[in-house]
């Protein structure tokens, strides 16, 4: 008796088990043995990652007061980890390698227009918290979708608002940098 | 006035260059993960869970930078100390900024990697416990940032931070409590020192004790059982005397 059969389990980790099963037994009748082989191979590890678009703009501020929404940049996280944890992505402000820094307290950031991918799916709009200008002091969470599940591919979009302090001369050239982190949460 | 604002917009330039990431919907880009068979890797295998670490304690381990967008990238890697985020939850010290608790603590065998497309680099690290108990836990983050060219005016960037998590032994001192990645948006931050350090909240404290109460409490039981039975025996011998 010759006799193989194969299972294949798609895992929503991207880790694909092929399960062979493999039996076989003496001509005997009355005796024999079985063997089963067992293999496990992994097809594609599935990460979180985060990926920005950027764009170009130029700010029309006017010195002591802060500027309409500017550098509109989406976000996409994509948790294809396959876990249930959740992710959270936070702003840093860090001031420029050259020219006049901006201060953490001079940006604003807000989050916004959460959409899930229709292909690959992702966490909704109700499940992500969002932030609405917020001054970059310090680390600011501008999404997350705490410990509710991230899974799936989730875009979101990012703006700042920038105040150019009253004092500012003609010629000065301010700038700073906004660096998005994502981490997987607990 | 109104040339002095010209003038002024046309300094602030405002440059926002994308990260060397994959373009956004295409869900590739770059992740720190644990080595494959890390005992401290946590259950779900994003993070470190290095539990209680004495002072001066060291680990070592590796972590996996894994590349998953179409094209090569150049990562740096570096630690990072958890900060308490505006909003809840935790964020990480930037790359120029300086670092005093677990992301100090963190050296990497190498701080810049270049990862081809679809690849993974394995990092050897080292970490030192620095800091003297305290009895607080302790967040840091192994980060990956994907090298972009510099740019002027006000630019983002994205990066990845894989969490480091340890508990120091000691008494926690009250005050020093702050927020976890655990919980998101469940406290408001605290102004304090770069580094995490959370207080094991009272109702812990006293379950963990609940051995030391439930004998104090027996003591006093059978102390006050002993005193009733002499007091009686007392009461019975004068009765027997008069």
């Amino acid at each position: 008796v010759n006799a193989t059969t194969a299972i294949r389990l798609a895992l929503t980790t991207g880790v694909a088990l092929t399960l062979g099963a493999a039996s076989a037994a003496s001509a005997d009748s009355g005796t024999g043995s079985v063997a089963t082989v067992v293999t496990a191979t992994t097809v594609s590890g599935g990460v979180l990652t985060l990926a920005g678009a950027g764009a170009s703009v130029s700010a029309n501020a006017t010195p002591g007061a802060w500027s309409t929404s500017i550098g509109a940049t989406l976000l996409t996280v994509a948790d294809l980890t396959g876990t249930t944890n959740g992710w959270a992505v936070t702003a840093t402000y860090s001031d420029p390698v050259a020219g006049t820094p901006l201060g953490g307290a001079n940006v604003m950031v807000s989050s916004t227009g959460v959409v899930p991918s229709v292909v690959q799916g992702g966490v909704s709009p109700a499940n992500v918290a969002l932030v609405t200008d917020q001054a970059l002091t310090g680390p600011v969470t501008v999404a997350t979708t705490g410990a509710a599940s991230g899974s799936g591919v989730t875009a979101f979009t990012v703006s700042t608002k920038v105040h150019i302090p009253a004092t500012a001369q003609i010629g000065n050239a301010f700038g700073g940098t906004v660096t998005y982190t994502v981490a997987s949460v607990r | 006035m109104m040339w002095r604002v010209a003038a002024l917009a046309a300094a602030l330039t405002l440059a926002w260059s994308g990260s060397a990431l994959a373009s956004p919907g295409s869900g590739g880009g770059v992740a720190v993960l644990p080595a494959v068979g890390d005992r401290h890797a946590s259950r779900t295998g994003t993070h470190l869970e290095l539990g209680l670490l004495r002072p001066g304690a060291v680990l070592r381990g590796s972590v996996r930078v894994v590349n998953s967008s179409a094209a090569p990238v150049t990562v740096d890697l570096y630690g990072a100390d958890g900060v308490p985020a505006v909003n809840g939850g935790v964020g990480f010290t930037a790359r120029t900024e300086a670092t005093h608790r677990v992301g100090s603590w963190i050296r990497l065998a190498a701080s810049r990697v270049v990862v081809p497309a679809g690849a993974t680099r394995q990092v050897a690290y080292t970490l030192t416990a620095g800091a003297p108990a305290s009895g607080a836990d302790e967040v840091g983050a192994i980060v990956a940032e994907p090298l972009v060219a510099q740019s002027a005016g006000l630019r983002s960037v994205t990066r990845f931070a894989m969490g480091v998590y340890l508990r120091l032994p000691g008494r926690a001192t009250p005050g020093t409590v702050s927020s976890s990645l655990s919980s998101p948006g469940a406290r408001p931050p605290v102004a304090g020192p770069p580094g995490v350090r959370v207080v094991t909240p009272m109702t812990s404290r006293v379950a963990s004790r609940w051995p030391w109460i439930l004998l104090a409490l027996l003591l006093v039981l059978t102390v006050g059982s002993l005193d009733r039975r002499a007091r009686r025996r007392h009461h019975l011998q004068e009765s027997r005397t008069s």
